[in-house]
């Protein structure tokens, strides 16, 4: 089968595509919580430099052995079993008994990561992940 | 033709109170925190609401009762005004004018606007630090006089610049108080630091013990709030973190 070569503009919008499923996962209001999975969302910042990205995330009421993350090149899956289950009694417009066992978010990344050179701490509450970026400059010939 | 009314709106006569404390989402939800855990624990009465020409169709059930979401509550030492929500930058300036006037009319003696000041480090701060602005030589005086260290250096941003900026003009005694906080978390430890200054500098005598042992919660419970409050803030708030280029 006749298969056509990936040209530059190929590649921007691929980036292109790329950037706007990144702001409409980080800005798009969405629930910050799931009932059936007895999950909430938390907080998260996501800082990029030149050489890294920097995702910090709010885990209150975690132990760090209750924390499991999966990270690859675009993006962490992070799950976090809660201390003791957050009970709410009259639950938003559903206004029943609620609770709550983890937390839970899959946050995506803007650039490539190389994963197996990631780093996390956990401190106060806080996780704080360093995640070296894909390094993609090549030298090209000046003619 | 309707009846004009008062933008601040009393629902109980206030009798003449020394200190009005201002607190609005914002960096850390510091103010809203450390005033919401004020209310509670010094059993506050409701004394009134603010209505704004620009404020977010929003009101707020409480035990049934709609309500507005920025709100008035006194004792005999002092009253706050809080805000449930985040406040759209249209309404900054009117709020900045009627909250002066009314406590110039009010005979209050000294506004402080509580807030939180993003610490980029703020895993490794254990104690928050909490830093004052005076709008006049005679605050800052005093501030210093009371422990605060002033903040020498930097930018404010958001309704308290305004209100300062209000404060400036017509000469109102206004103290702005900022802790050290995260920037974009909901921070109930740079809370306590405010009210543990706030009660050594201006005698207000609120537990905050309450407030440290419940604090993980606090921050799971207010997850949504902040959220919002940054998407509102967007852009405003990050010149905080940059320093001026001119010295003074």
């Amino acid at each position: 089968m006749w298969r056509r070569k990936k040209t530059i503009l190929d590649e921007f919008e691929e980036i292109e595509r790329r950037v706007d499923k990144f702001f409409d996962q980080v800005f798009s209001v969405e629930p910050m919580w799931n009932l059936q999975a007895h999950s909430l969302r938390p907080l998260y910042q996501v800082r990029e430099t030149k050489e890294s990205i920097r995702v910090v995330v709010d885990l209150p009421y975690v132990e760090k052995e209750g924390i499991n993350v999966r990270v690859d090149e675009q993006s962490i899956d992070l799950s976090a079993e809660l201390r003791q289950p957050i009970r709410y009694e009259r639950w938003g417009t559903a206004q029943r008994e609620c609770e709550f066992r983890k937390l839970s978010v899959t946050i995506p990344l803007p650039a490539e990561i190389i994963s197996d050179e990631a780093v996390a701490k956990f401190k106060e509450g806080v996780l704080t992940m360093e995640l070296p970026k894909k390094k993609k400059k090549r030298t090209i010939r000046v003619e | 033709m309707s009846e004009e009314l008062p933008l601040i709106v009393e629902t109980e006569k206030l009798s003449k109170a020394k200190y009005g404390i201002l607190a609005m989402p914002d960096t850390g939800l510091v103010g809203t925190i450390a005033v919401g855990h004020m209310i509670s624990s010094k059993k506050m009465n409701e004394v009134g609401y603010v209505r704004l020409s620009a404020l977010p169709p929003v009101l707020v059930i409480h035990n049934g009762e709609p309500k507005s979401p920025v709100r008035l509550y006194g004792n005999e030492d002092f009253v706050v005004l809080i805000s449930e929500t985040p406040l759209p930058f249209e309404t900054y300036k009117e709020l900045a004018e009627q909250t002066v006037r009314w406590a110039g009319e009010k005979g209050i003696e000294l506004l402080i606007s509580l807030t939180g000041i993003a610490a980029q480090n703020r895993e490794e701060i254990d104690k928050p630090q909490v830093f004052g602005i005076g709008a006049s030589a005679e605050v800052r005086d005093l501030l210093k006089s009371r422990g605060f260290s002033l903040l020498e250096e930097g930018f404010i941003a958001g309704p308290q610049a305004l209100i300062l900026d209000e404060c400036i003009e017509r000469k109102f005694p206004l103290a702005v108080l900022l802790a050290q906080s995260h920037s974009e978390f909901p921070d109930p430890v740079a809370a306590v630091s405010m009210l543990q200054g706030l009660n050594q500098a201006f005698g207000l005598d609120v537990d905050v013990k309450v407030l440290q042992e419940r604090a993980e919660e606090f921050r799971i419970r207010l997850r949504e709030l902040m959220q919002r409050t940054q998407q509102s803030m967007h852009g405003t708030k990050s010149q905080e973190e940059e320093l001026p280029a001119l010295y003074g």
